[in-house]
């Protein structure tokens, strides 16, 4: 059975959150990282970097989640940050438009020094 | 899951309860078969996905609707509901060849009319908290022809085809 792990961890100085994913983003194992994502915000976590590396692939429900609380983020004077997707996953963000709504960036740095510029 | 084997064109069949929890199994087969085929790992995946994303309409919408329907004739009881979820099969059909890939998928949910539905465009995405239409999108970006139709004591027949390039 194809799995999604999860773990967060936020950098209290830069109020940067890194959501890592490994496995699979599917519309099952979607509803765990909706409830982290949600969670997040709900504590004021606006600045997000979705660390993609590991992820092995992703459907578009996995899709929607980012697609649906990054309006929110945003009036927050936040953002969300897509970290090294595999070129799989790349591909579904593109044809599904997201690589033109999220910026996609190949270095953590790149993505610490965009969120600290908002 | 069921096979029948002939001279040039395999055919099997998987029937899986309406529960994204099936979803994992039923990308690992459409992507065992498909390389079997000799499609390219890019392919693989776009074969995967399209499947994924067809069984994950019937799960969330076709079904879904079907079950609010029953729900407002029926008392709210958890036991009853599980029940109802043997009513709710998905049905493969996959037949291989040697050029190209059918994948057939049956359910008797909300009859959905594949064919019209537009899909929305980024702006409304970004206004929607729970996007919709996305995987319509993916179906008809990733297979080479994509076939709807509704046949009544059936229900609706999806039928996605993926040809080996030449």
């Amino acid at each position: 059975m194809n799995t999604l792990h999860i773990s967060t961890s936020t950098d209290e100085e830069t109020a940067i959150t890194t959501v890592s994913l490994e496995g699979f983003l599917d519309a099952d194992t979607v509803l765990r990282l909706r409830k982290v994502l949600f969670d997040l915000i709900k504590e004021g976590h606006y600045k997000l970097i979705i660390d993609l590396k590991k992820l092995q692939y992703i459907s578009s429900a996995g899709v929607g989640v980012f697609i649906g609380v990054i309006k929110r983020v945003r009036e927050n004077s936040g953002d969300i940050i897509f970290l090294q997707p595999l070129p799989t996953v790349y591909r579904v963000l593109d044809i599904l438009g997201l690589t033109k709504i999220f910026k996609i960036l190949e270095q953590e740095k790149e993505a610490v020094d965009e969120l600290n510029k908002i | 899951m069921r096979q029948k084997r002939s001279s040039e064109n395999e055919k099997m069949s998987l029937k899986i309860p309406s529960d994204s929890a099936h979803l994992s199994l039923v990308r690992t087969i459409m992507a065992d078969l498909s390389k079997k085929i000799g499609f390219s790992e890019e392919e693989v995946a776009k074969i995967e996905m399209a499947v994924d994303e067809a069984c994950t309409n019937i799960i969330k919408y076709a079904y879904k609707d079907k079950d609010k329907d029953k729900r407002s004739e029926q008392p709210k009881n958890y036991f009853a509901r599980r029940k109802e979820d043997v009513n709710k099969p998905i049905e493969l059909q996959m037949e291989t060849s040697n050029d190209r890939f059918v994948v057939t998928i049956i359910d008797r949910g909300k009859v959905f009319n594949f064919n019209s539905h537009k899909s929305p465009t980024l702006k409304e995405y970004l206004n929607m908290t729970k996007p919709q239409g996305l995987g319509i999108r993916v179906i008809r970006t990733f297979m080479d022809e994509v076939h709807y139709n509704h046949k009544p004591g059936v229900g609706n027949i999806l039928r996605l085809v993926k040809n080996l390039p030449k």
